[in-house]
């Protein structure tokens, strides 16, 4: 955005009182050769035009917050909101929608920020009225359309609302209802009217398309029918439901969490000191785990508390049951 | 999931047939307004033209009144379009804030340089979407022939630059 020198108190007063002797057709002779927009609208100074029509005209700023941040602006000199007429507003509102639409569908953004600002102290910049269209993308460091959200004491909160109620329905004429719960309406996935694909990420709903190519651990409401041997590929494992799931084993440099599925469920209940795994039929093996020296197989005395064998090479790797046999009977007969 | 903005509304300060304005509950400053559509809309792209008009009327319209019922001394329209934008609540929502001199707000950027090249690319493609959708034209045949051959010729200009870069 062409930037503006800010004039001095003295300045705007005796411009202000300039204004008012002038009559509607002398000031908007005067603000068109005044105002550096109007000289845009009227071709006096270049501007890459993006849309234009009787009302509005949307240029690109050469000054962009981002790449292809678009400048909508009544044709008619109007240097703040309250003075534009509503035809004109809706207009620009409709072209607002549509030039949003159009960075989406372009530029791949993944989403807009619409910004308006009236009046200096709003940070208004132009003394001509514009709506401001940045194409954003997540992370792309523009943190000035950040929304503080603060605490507000509840008391006061009602108070506003009731002061600013009642200001609005006096000046608009119209009566505004009393707060009132609202059933919970179905959350609208398809937007009514025709609308070019795709559509920007948005906030995750009941299905959200998130913008990151990887991809959500899906949850299977139901296991597959177990299949008699193991897949290629596929790591087997006992998961935290005692159940049989596999995840696809990746190679080389590939990061980032595979899928995992549900083979088939058993519902095992795990013991402590046993280590549980999938066998090459499919089923839930186990065998004890050993403690100390002696699980690295090396030989070393024997004491008679700790088991001696390693884990996965027992000669009879017993059938998981929910409830089981305690292990040292299993360990005992095998000395016999 | 429920929609915070489709059920339960509380501190109305304007409704109408399709449009409703609450005061925030997490504002900014005080008085920051909310305006949604009844309707629920993700956003903006989704909102029915007509509807669309309607909001930014009357959006305007109750910036006007915070001017004068808050004694403002500026207000601004902030619309977060997408999660892109910091959009957290999925359901469309334009926020009008009164702003005074030297409150703790500041939504003013830091404006970026593009070079000719990047910024021609941009125009091209944003004429040819804004005639496709907002004129409903198809864009002309030497058009799309400028915008593939303004991005041959940074794709060639880039070949050309890491071939000089790779020379000793």
């Amino acid at each position: 955005m062409p930037e503006q020198e800010q004039p001095t108190e003295e300045q705007i007063k005796e411009f202000q009182e300039k204004l008012a002797k002038m009559s509607p057709e002398e000031r908007e002779a005067f603000f068109r050769q005044q105002c550096i927009f109007c000289q845009i609208i009227d071709g006096k100074i270049e501007s890459t035009r993006i849309y234009e029509d009787d009302d509005c005209l949307a240029i690109l700023d050469i000054n962009p917050a981002n790449p292809g941040h678009i400048l909508l602006m009544p044709k008619k000199h109007l240097q703040v909101g309250p003075q534009v007429p509503q035809d004109v507003m809706e207009r620009m509102g409709k072209i607002t929608k549509a030039l949003s639409n159009c960075c989406l569908q372009s530029l791949k953004c993944e989403g807009t920020s619409i910004f308006i600002a009236n009046g200096l102290p709003a940070g208004q910049r132009a003394q001509h009225f514009m709506i401001h269209i940045v194409p954003r993308k997540d992370k792309d460091g523009l943190t000035c359309f950040d929304l503080q959200e603060n605490k507000i004491d509840t008391t006061q909160l009602e108070s506003l609302a009731s002061d600013l109620k009642a200001f609005i329905s006096k000046k608009l004429g119209i009566e505004i209802a009393d707060d009132e719960p609202k059933p919970a309406e179905e959350v609208k996935e398809e937007p009514e009217e025709q609308q070019p694909e795709p559509l920007p990420p948005t906030p995750e709903e009941t299905t959200p398309v998130p913008p990151t190519p990887e991809e959500t651990t899906p949850v299977p409401p139901e296991p597959e029918v177990s299949e008699s041997k193991k897949e290629k590929g596929f790591l087997y494992f006992v998961d935290k439901e005692g159940d049989i799931s596999r995840v696809k084993m990746v190679r080389g440099r590939k990061k980032g969490k595979q899928p995992k599925e549900k083979v088939k469920v058993v519902g095992i209940t795990r013991e402590k000191n046993r280590l549980y795994y999938v066998d090459a039929n499919l089923e839930i093996q186990s065998s004890p785990m050993n403690r100390g020296r002696k699980s690295k197989g090396k030989k070393t005395k024997e004491t008679k508390d700790k088991p001696k064998e390693k884990p996965g090479k027992q000669p009879e790797p017993e059938k998981e049951k929910p409830k089981e046999a305690a292990s040292l009977d299993d360990i005992a007969s095998l000395f016999t | 999931m429920t929609c915070k903005y489709c059920e339960n509304i509380e501190r109305k300060v304007y409704e109408d047939e399709n449009l409703v304005a609450f005061l925030s509950d997490t504002p900014a400053v005080p008085g920051h307004i909310i305006l949604t559509t009844k309707e629920h809309y993700t956003i903006l792209e989704q909102v029915p033209e007509e509807l669309a008009g309607k909001l930014f009327d009357t959006a305007n319209v109750l910036s006007s009144a915070l001017f004068e019922a808050f004694g403002a001394e500026g207000t601004n329209t902030l619309i977060q379009n997408g999660t892109g934008a910091g959009q957290k609540i999925p359901h469309l929502a334009v926020n009008i804030i009164p702003r005074k001199q030297n409150d703790s707000l500041n939504f003013e950027w830091q404006p970026k340089q593009l070079d000719k090249e990047e910024f021609g690319v941009i125009e091209l493609k944003l004429k040819n979407a804004c005639n496709k959708i907002v004129l409903g034209k198809e864009a002309p045949a030497e058009e799309v022939e400028e915008v593939k051959e303004e991005k041959q010729e940074i794709k060639d200009s880039s070949w050309v630059k890491s071939v000089i870069t790779r020379l000793p």
